[in-house]
């Protein structure tokens, strides 16, 4: 393995992520270059900076803040949205605009009947209707 | 309550309390240092922790086990630790023009003596800080979460491959910012 290539590779080999004939051809290369030994060297000492790195602890209280805001959130699991309350409350504002711009039925026209029941003023009833004054001329 | 995080994952979908806590029990502190060296700043550290938990519950019915429990937790650690950085991002590019000449000269009082614990461990988080974002994200979850590269590739939305290249960029450029100023 040219070294150009084993060095591409140092990263994975001190992480333990290639396979077999690769990590074997790594390792090969690296017993016998000093640059790629070097190289190898420092990135441990990379990593043992990070892991040298004091951890936090977390505060005893961590769990009851957390559920704290879980529940003035208001929200169920899954549901990225404004609660329940605020919802129902919109669409209890909307319903009546609803009713006011829905029109009721028609009354039988004559039309076929498998198509009567078309809302009226819909394109499918003008459709039908057109044609059935048509069609009696 | 005990069990996979998979189980727990699910009871936390329909409200489950208790496995909630379960699940914050096992990953608080491995979140709450992974943000903490991420941004390198403890309060606003243990802000951004509980946030992620919080969206964890509140994501938790939507959650579909094409991955781990874990890297998906991580990925919304991720995301908001990249949200704050954005927010930071202003600051830091003043207080990295002005550090700067200083890292190059090393003229810092840690550079070529011996450093109190304390200052060392501000040394390490500044020269992270000098990383390209994603670089010390695979870094953290690698050298300090272990996790493995498929895992970090979930995390990041990157491939294996993309994961090892990162991380040899990462290795890279922290050994050469540490060697200017005589760690390494």
């Amino acid at each position: 393995m040219q070294c150009e290539q084993a060095r591409e590779r140092i990263s994975a080999y001190m992480d333990g992520e290639l396979d077999g004939p690769t990590l074997h051809q790594v390792g090969d290369h690296i017993e016998v270059c000093a640059s790629c030994r070097a190289l190898l060297d420092g990135f441990r000492k990379v990593d043992d900076l990070i892991r040298g790195l004091h951890g936090l602890d977390v505060k005893d209280d961590f769990a009851r803040q957390v559920l704290e805001k879980v529940r003035e959130s208001d929200r169920p699991p899954g549901l990225m949205c404004p609660g329940k309350g605020a919802l129902s409350r919109v669409l209890s504002f909307l319903e009546p605009l609803w009713e006011l711009f829905e029109a009721k039925r028609a009354p039988n026209t004559g039309i076929l009947e498998e198509f009567d029941d078309f809302p009226p003023l819909s394109v499918g009833f003008i459709y039908f209707k057109f044609w059935s004054q048509v069609g009696r001329g | 309550m005990e069990g996979s995080d998979y189980d727990l994952i699910k009871a936390v979908g329909k409200g489950d309390e208790g496995a909630f806590e379960c699940l914050m029990r096992r990953y608080r502190k491995s979140v709450l240092n992974f943000v903490y060296r991420h941004i390198g700043d403890r309060y606003m550290a243990e802000d951004l922790t509980q946030e992620v938990f919080l969206r964890t519950y509140l994501a938790s019915a939507r959650f579909v086990p094409t991955g781990k429990v874990r890297t998906w937790i991580f990925k919304i650690a991720y995301n908001l630790c990249l949200n704050e950085i954005k927010r930071m991002a202003r600051l830091r590019r003043l207080r990295d023009e002005l550090d700067a000449h200083q890292a190059i000269t090393c003229e810092s009082p840690a550079a070529g003596g011996a450093r109190s614990g304390v200052e060392e461990v501000e040394a390490v988080l500044e020269a992270l800080s000098r990383l390209p974002e994603p670089q010390r994200a695979a870094l953290l979850l690698r050298a300090g979460e272990g996790l493995s590269y498929a895992e970090i590739g979930q995390v990041l939305s990157l491939s294996v491959s993309g994961v090892e290249s990162l991380l040899f960029r990462a290795r890279t450029n922290l050994r050469q910012i540490v060697q200017i100023c005589g760690k390494g």
